[in-house]
């Protein structure tokens, strides 16, 4: 007797009910729902984005430039004047801003222990982008829609990315994206969410964690953390896209140490394709240093940093090319701030919509 | 009568040359189109989760799992892969294997079907019959397997994955994959001879 003990098994293989209608069609609506504004974010955030050649050095004429602090904005709610010389040069590179923004870098210090959180507050605007899917039944096409939706998020992550998170969203009334109607999808996201973000079997590879312990020993120099930037595949067919999402992705919603902070800025003028802006403005109304870096999509993405400590003070999107962005030239099409960035010793423990608090595959 | 086995004609063609990519790739900037993944592939993901588990309530719950699992995973999704079904099968197993209970009802359901007359056998191949005549003890060799071993078997075995395939849903190298059902196949070949 030589049978494949494959082939046996195979050979027991129990029949299948058919998958029900109704449940089917269930699942499918559970998944668009899911696909809805709520998770629109990643389009923001997606790995792919494409290059843009060229550099997009500003002109600068001035040699120094004044940066003001909005009344309200500042912890101590006061106006408060920096100044920032810039060098006198005509075309103003990235990496020789960021060179002494570095310098700078150094204010906020927290030292969070592994097993408490990090919590940032924060207010953002993105776009939402709905409809133009071809229907797999009909092969009708729905109409395309885009409108801005914003939020205020408050977000604990565990300092040591062990320790399941939360996160609570509170939708703010809709604005139009600059060219189009809003649709009336955008109203139906009302009050406040609260999702727990639970840890998967830690799955991420080292080089894309961003929780503080693993940025905090992050290389302090800019070398070593643009080595970091162009690390692993990072997705998408430009290195230096992902290398500038992954900066991005390492200041939003975290917390990041000076040391770290310092060899950051440097080391994200060096990717080819940023640009800098002297004042940009985030969604709170604060004025930054916008380093920024265009995509194929017509838009801008600009990371704000506090001309201070150079903590990340928000992003916003412009759009650059109104064919790619189907939206005019100049047009705000995203813009998030962070408000405040703390420790906390425990994050509220939310159970998602199954009642369960655990949303791991 | 108990029911049938089922025979590899009666099985679904497997899905045309689609590029699954294309799909995934259009969901980073438009989330909606995600569904037309959900279209293509939510019937045999279904059919493999209902195999294993034995309540179709389970089954349906771990199908509409998976895609929710795989949408919000699909940033990470390797877009040189054209084709979704091992990725997909990979989430499944885990959901699967969370399931612990139901699989092992199956498993004995399995088991307790009562073996075929050989009379209606005529028809069949040897190899068919000696399976049927070993269910009970084939079903208690799976139960017995480590669920890392059963998730590659039955991959190969009730969802016809090949090695390559199942290396990729399960996320181990294809050497894995050969050494670990050879070593299955041992345990099975060594449970089967102990009811003997």
């Amino acid at each position: 007797m030589n049978h494949d003990e494959i082939q046996l098994v195979a050979e027991i293989r129990p029949d299948a009910p058919p998958y029900e209608q109704e449940a089917k069609a269930a699942a499918r609506r559970g998944l668009v729902a899911a696909a809805r504004p709520k998770t629109v974010k990643a389009i923001w955030r997606r790995p792919y984005s494409m290059v843009l050649a060229g550099a997009l050095a500003v002109a600068v004429g001035a040699t120094a430039v004044t940066l003001a602090r909005t009344p309200g904005a500042g912890p101590s709610g006061k106006a408060e004047e920096v100044v920032v010389t810039m060098p006198r040069i005509v075309n103003l590179s990235a990496s020789e801003v960021l060179d002494r923004a570095a310098k700078a870098a150094s204010r906020t210090d927290l030292a969070p222990r592994d097993d408490q959180f990090i919590k940032v507050e924060s207010q953002t605007m993105y776009g939402s982008f709905g409809g133009g899917a071809v229907n797999g039944e009909t092969g009708a096409t729905s109409e395309e829609t885009r409108y801005l939706y914003r939020t205020k998020r408050v977000i604990w992550q565990s300092a040591d990315g062990t320790r399941d998170g939360a996160l609570t969203i509170e939708y703010l009334k809709p604005k139009a994206y600059p060219g189009w109607p809003i649709p009336e999808q955008a109203y139906e996201d009302t009050g406040t969410a609260e999702l727990p973000l639970p840890i998967c079997g830690g799955k991420i590879p080292d080089y894309m964690r961003t929780d503080y312990a693993s940025l905090k020993n992050l290389p302090s120099d800019a070398d070593g953390m643009r080595a970091h930037l162009y690390t692993g595949d990072r997705g998408g067919g430009s290195k230096d896209g992902a290398a500038f999402t992954a900066a991005g992705d390492m200041l939003r919603e975290t917390y990041m140490p000076p040391a770290q902070r310092a060899a950051l800025f440097k080391a994200v003028g060096t990717i080819p394709g940023v640009g800098v802006i002297e004042t940009a403005e985030d969604a709170a109304g604060r004025k930054g240093i916008g380093v920024g870096r265009a995509g194929l999509d017509g838009v801008r993405q600009d990371l704000i940093f506090d001309p201070k400590t150079y903590e990340l003070l928000g992003e916003r999107g412009i759009v650059v090319d109104e064919k790619a962005a189907k939206s005019p030239v100049g047009s705000l099409v995203a813009s998030t701030a962070q408000l405040s960035v703390t420790v906390a010793d425990e994050a509220p423990a939310f159970k998602d919509k199954n009642g369960t608090t655990s949303g791991c595959g | 009568m108990t029911s049938a086995l089922p025979h590899r004609a009666e099985l679904p063609a497997p899905p045309p040359t689609s590029d699954d990519t294309a799909l995934i790739r259009e969901s980073l900037t438009d989330p909606d189109r995600f569904a037309g993944l959900f279209d293509r592939h939510a019937d045999e993901i279904h059919r493999y989760a209902a195999r294993r588990l034995n309540d179709v309530t389970t089954a349906d719950d771990v199908t509409a799992e998976t895609f929710l699992v795989a949408f919000r995973k699909r940033t990470r999704y390797d877009l040189t892969r054209s084709d979704a079904r091992p990725w997909l099968y990979g989430i499944a197993s885990k959901l699967i294997s969370g399931h612990r209970r139901a699989e092992i009802r199956r498993l004995k359901a399995l088991a307790r079907q009562a073996p075929e007359r050989a009379a209606e056998f005529e028809d069949r191949s040897a190899e068919r019959l000696t399976a049927a005549r070993l269910r009970p003890a084939l079903a208690a060799a799976l139960a017995g397997l480590g669920s890392a071993e059963r998730d590659l078997l039955l991959l190969v075995a009730w969802a016809d994955l090949t090695y390559e395939e199942a290396a990729q849903a399960l996320g181990i190298p294809i050497g894995t994959v050969r050494s670990r059902l050879s070593r299955t196949r041992t345990k099975i070949r060594r449970s089967l001879e102990s009811h003997a």
